[in-house]
């Protein structure tokens, strides 16, 4: 109607931001949700003080390390009760959103030479 | 009340001292590497940031500087009986006995980021 080619543009590229910025930002929040419902119980809130000390920190791993972790309890290659079940009925999706999350967090992991 | 929780906490400083007496020697042993601790094998994929595994599949080796003792035993365990499958750890774990495990760990926990800081992924 009274659109013209500027407001055209400028409805479609708010369209573009719109779709855009909130796909990762919907990522980085279903990482968080997952990993505070499914990881925090027993890797800690922080995910570095797990309930057991044999259950590894997670904050501030690599992210394509815990990506391969969960993929291989997924499919079994790697075993464990606790996490096998966890982890299976996780999409390719779920494990980057989460191993992202973990990944950006402080902690001290390091692979510094010392 | 109050002279029954000074008991109990008297108690439990007792018992945290005789198990830090304990955990002396595995302190001792973590500060550096040697025979008793050999990490030779661990640092050329271990100490480098960012550093990649090429087989069987492309990833970044695990930072294991800081994470805890315990775990990383359990970690070398399952490779040398075969719960868990990489094929350069199961050799390195192979050939080590619980001993050399135990100090191995608890070199890499006390090599973490101290103070914690944020760290990029």
């Amino acid at each position: 109607m009274s659109g013209g080619i500027k407001t055209k543009f400028a409805w479609a590229a708010g369209v573009a931001l719109v779709v855009a910025v909130p796909a990762a930002a919907q990522d980085a929040k279903k990482g968080e949700a997952l990993a505070q419902q499914q990881c925090a119980a027993c890797h800690g809130k922080d995910f570095l003080t797990p309930i057991d000390a044999t259950y590894p920190k997670l904050a501030g791993q690599y992210q394509d390390y815990l990506e391969k972790s969960l993929r291989d309890y997924k499919t079994g290659a790697r075993k464990n009760a606790i996490m096998n079940g966890i982890a299976k009925p996780l999409t390719r999706g779920d494990i980057r959103d989460v191993s992202s999350y973990l990944a950006a967090l402080p902690g001290p992991l390091s692979n510094e030479k010392r | 009340m109050k002279h029954s929780s000074l008991l109990l906490s008297g108690a439990l400083l007792a018992m945290t001292q005789s198990s830090a007496a304990q955990d002396n020697k595995t302190a001792a042993v973590a500060a550096t590497a040697g025979p008793d601790v050999p990490v030779s094998m661990c640092i050329g994929c271990h100490s480098i940031p960012g550093y990649q595994a090429s087989f069987p599949s492309v990833y970044r080796v695990p930072k294991i500087g800081g994470q805890s003792q315990q775990y990383i035993e359990a970690a070398l365990k399952a490779y040398r009986q075969g719960a868990r499958n990489h094929p350069s750890m199961t050799a390195v774990a192979r050939g080590l006995t619980d001993q050399q495990i135990s100090a191995v760990a608890a070199y890499y926990e006390a090599r973490g980021n101290s103070p914690v800081v944020a760290v990029s992924k």
